[in-house]
């Protein structure tokens, strides 16, 4: 087996062959190993810059989502849920929230308060989840998101 | 450095004395696209080379493409986002990419990467090409998506294209 490299636009192909004139790459420029290992270099390296860059911004948007889970948790609070209930729906904003290791098992239990809001909601007076929502109780429990959860509370205000 | 830098190859039996041949192309990723596209994007990233028969003799090819993996990392819920494995003949797309499709759903808002491991796994195909004759073989992916509210990036690691060929 030969190598071959081959540069092309930000790209550097390596060919292994038997055969090495027999492949080639179409608008690519023959390029040396060292060409090929320097390419291999840069891009661990933008790795590594790029790991760095995404922790940074995760840990800044993990800080943002915990305090809207708080805000969320305190306005559950303040119209009657109970403080499991507030919580598992501030866990819903952010995961972490409570334990930081927030796993998919304490997860599952947001259809239960979904339930549970649909039933106070619909014992209300309301027929259907969805005419408070804009959602389903299903699509609710699968799609759920800050800005349904932010509607469902607006709802409940409105019946307190 | 590529991982069939030292695979010592084995001759190819029934060639009937007009020889093989052997070839891996392989394409080394690239450290990221961001942010990724929240829209549908044919061939996102890939590559291809050139294959020409070296033999004096039809020669039977057999083709793996070998699609990598991806690594997603996305700050909010990503409904139904997918990376598509795609193997091309001449231009002609010749899997059945929905096939080689590994789709992510993240349902419930929140941060988190997110591995497309083995993505697609591996295609196998063949063709006869003639004695001298050419073939442009393309490997790449389609970033597929319904609905990608997030913010985030999404970065490819190596993906290969081993070609193996045998006279007739």
């Amino acid at each position: 087996m030969k190598s071959k490299y081959f540069a092309i636009g930000d790209q550097v192909l390596l060919i292994q062959s038997t055969h090495p004139d027999s492949f080639t790459v179409p608008d690519g420029k023959e390029v040396d190993e060292a060409v090929y290992l320097s390419h291999l270099d840069k891009l661990a390296q933008k790795r590594v810059e790029h790991d760095d860059q995404e922790s940074k911004r995760l840990n800044e948007h993990r800080d943002g989502k915990r305090k809207e889970a708080q805000s969320v948790y305190d306005e559950a609070l303040k119209i009657g849920f109970s403080d499991s209930a507030a919580s598992l729906l501030a866990q819903s904003v952010f995961p972490g929230w409570l334990t930081k290791d927030a796993s998919d098992t304490q997860l599952t239990k947001l259809p239960a308060v979904g339930k549970t809001t649909a039933a106070r909601l619909q014992a209300a007076g309301y027929t259907t989840f969805a005419s408070v929502s804009g959602m389903t109780l299903a699509e609710w429990q699968q799609f759920g998101s800050k800005a349904t959860y932010e509607k469902v509370i607006e709802a409940a205000k409105a019946l307190s | 450095m590529a991982i069939f830098k030292d695979y010592e190859f084995p001759s190819v039996p029934g060639g009937g004395g007009g020889g093989s041949f052997v070839s891996i192309l392989t394409i080394p990723g690239i450290a990221a696209i961001s942010p990724f596209p929240a829209v549908n994007i044919p061939n996102i990233y890939g590559g291809q080379f050139v294959v020409t028969n070296p033999l004096s003799t039809p020669a039977n090819l057999l083709i793996h493409y070998i699609f990598g993996e991806a690594l997603l990392t996305m700050d909010n819920a990503v409904y139904n986002l997918a990376m598509r494995g795609v193997a091309r003949v001449n231009g002609s797309t010749v899997n059945a990419p929905a096939d080689h499709d590994r789709r992510f759903q993240r349902q419930i808002a929140g941060n988190d990467r997110f591995s497309f491991t083995n993505v697609t796994a591996e295609y196998p195909h063949s063709l006869v090409l003639p004695a001298a004759g050419s073939v442009t073989l393309r490997l790449q992916y389609d970033w597929n998506v319904t609905v990608a509210a997030a913010v985030g990036t999404v970065r490819f690691e190596q993906s290969y294209i081993a070609v193996m060929g045998v006279a007739q």
